[in-house]
């Protein structure tokens, strides 16, 4: 060690306006590095680090260490993942959606309608003649198809459609996903857990994907089987929810 | 005009006007664009990865439901930064994390450093050190540095949104980056 300012935490009394000199120094010290010091504070800094090669040390580990930072600022990195993680924000989002509708903003074929009711309608004759003329045409249509589907006896159409579901199989996938994230965590929390523990989330595991795998090959017998699908739902839900549970402890 | 991020077809601030219009696609689009750069902030303030990405979730479950607020005035990822510093924020204080504050006496003192043989013995820095030494670094003094050094925020920023003075936010950044300086010599000795 060169016969520079010694720095202690114990300071001695003989060291101690030494000492403080470093304190004050290395205060500054971040100031410099940012470039924010006045001429004067500078100047006095610069003249104790002439002499105090501790100081100079902090001095460049913090400008080293700012420069980093500085350098790579706009680097980022991805979460463990990326889809997973979207996947639990996009079930969020429309669980919460379907729940309160009205806490998000309208969609747009409620524009649409809050558009037509809010509209001033000015029409001439002809104009609400053909309009008239349309509806009874839309009627008429709407009362012969209803009838014809009455006598057939055709089973009505399910409200949200089925073209604008998404299959089965992609809802498992979907499924999936989320469940092999919960997975991913479970495998960490595993080794803290002790044997019992361990036994009980395997044997409800086993049952769970037993329920599975059984959903899965009735759906795969008879694709429109919804009690089947309906149950593939219930197992994967619970799969995730067991997950869920023993992922906290 | 929100267009710090563009693509050659939609601004940030033209998917944010459909996501608030319900549409999940262009919400989706706002995610891949920008779910780096928020779970990155988020792990940063919080050393941690699991909570990092609970908060990530929870800071684009917020941005959808105030998305038809943002009106384009400023940069969406400035709009979105701030969105996610205020969660990490909020969740330190759900969470009762203490944030260090500076005292006359000064809470955690700062031990001028000792004489070593090689005073220059800071290895040089690396990215997984160096976040390895951010992770140890008490939550308040890990919050000013990330905001101020990785970020690049301006003290007068960071004291607004902390709710300290200029003078509290450059104390602690001043310690934060002195315990770094300690955590990496400690990682790498020589």
């Amino acid at each position: 060690m060169p016969q520079a300012v010694r720095h202690t935490a114990t300071v001695t009394r003989q060291d101690k306006g030494k000492a403080m000199n470093c304190e004050k120094c290395q205060e500054l010290i971040s100031d410099l590095v940012d470039g924010a010091l006045s001429r004067h504070d500078e100047s006095s800094l610069n003249s104790h680090l002439e002499e105090c090669l501790d100081c100079v040390g902090v001095s460049n580990d913090l400008a080293s260490i700012v420069s980093f930072c500085r350098a790579h600022r706009g680097e980022y990195e991805a979460p463990p993942n990326e889809q997973a993680l979207w996947l639990r924000i996009s079930n969020v989002i429309t669980s919460e959606k379907a729940e309160s509708p009205v806490n998000y903003t309208a969609s747009p074929r409620r524009s649409f309608l809050s558009g037509l009711m809010g509209r001033s309608w000015e029409l001439s004759l002809p104009q609400l003649s053909a309009f008239a003329a349309a509806i009874v045409v839309v009627v008429s249509l709407a009362t012969t198809v209803g009838l014809r589907r009455w006598e057939t006896g055709a089973p009505p159409v399910p409200p949200d459609g089925p073209q604008t579901a998404a299959s089965p199989t992609d809802r498992a996938w979907q499924q999936q996903q989320v469940i092999s994230y919960w997975n991913q965590r479970i495998e960490l929390n595993k080794a803290r857990w002790n044997p019992e523990m361990r036994e009980t989330f395997d044997r409800n595991m086993r049952v769970i994907d037993q329920a599975v795998s059984e959903s899965m090959n009735e759906l795969n017998r008879n694709p429109h089987d919804e009690v089947s699908e309906q149950m593939l739902n219930d197992s994967l839900n619970d799969k995730l929810s067991l997950l869920k549970e023993f992922s906290d402890l | 005009m929100a267009t710090e991020t563009e693509t050659p077809q939609t601004t940030d601030y033209e998917l944010a006007q459909k996501a608030a219009q319900g549409d999940m696609g262009a919400f989706e689009e706002l995610y891949q664009r920008h779910n780096r750069r928020v779970y990155s902030l988020c792990l940063r303030m919080t050393g941690n990865v699991s909570e990092a990405e609970d908060l990530a979730q929870e800071v684009f479950i917020q941005l959808f439901r105030k998305i038809g607020s943002f009106r384009g005035e400023s940069a969406f990822t400035t709009w979105l930064h701030r969105l996610t510093v205020n969660q990490v924020l909020m969740h330190f204080r759900k969470r009762g994390v203490r944030m260090e504050q500076t005292t006359e006496d000064g809470e955690t003192p700062i031990q001028i450093v000792k004489g070593t043989e090689n005073p220059n013995a800071m290895p040089v820095v690396d990215r997984i050190a160096l976040d390895k030494a951010i992770a140890q670094l008490p939550p308040g003094y890990r919050t000013v540095f990330t905001l101020h050094d990785i970020e690049g925020h301006e003290h007068e920023e960071i004291a607004r949104m902390l709710g300290c003075s200029v003078g509290t936010s450059k104390s602690q950044l001043h310690k934060a980056r002195m315990k770094l300086r300690g955590l990496l010599r400690q990682q790498n000795p020589s």
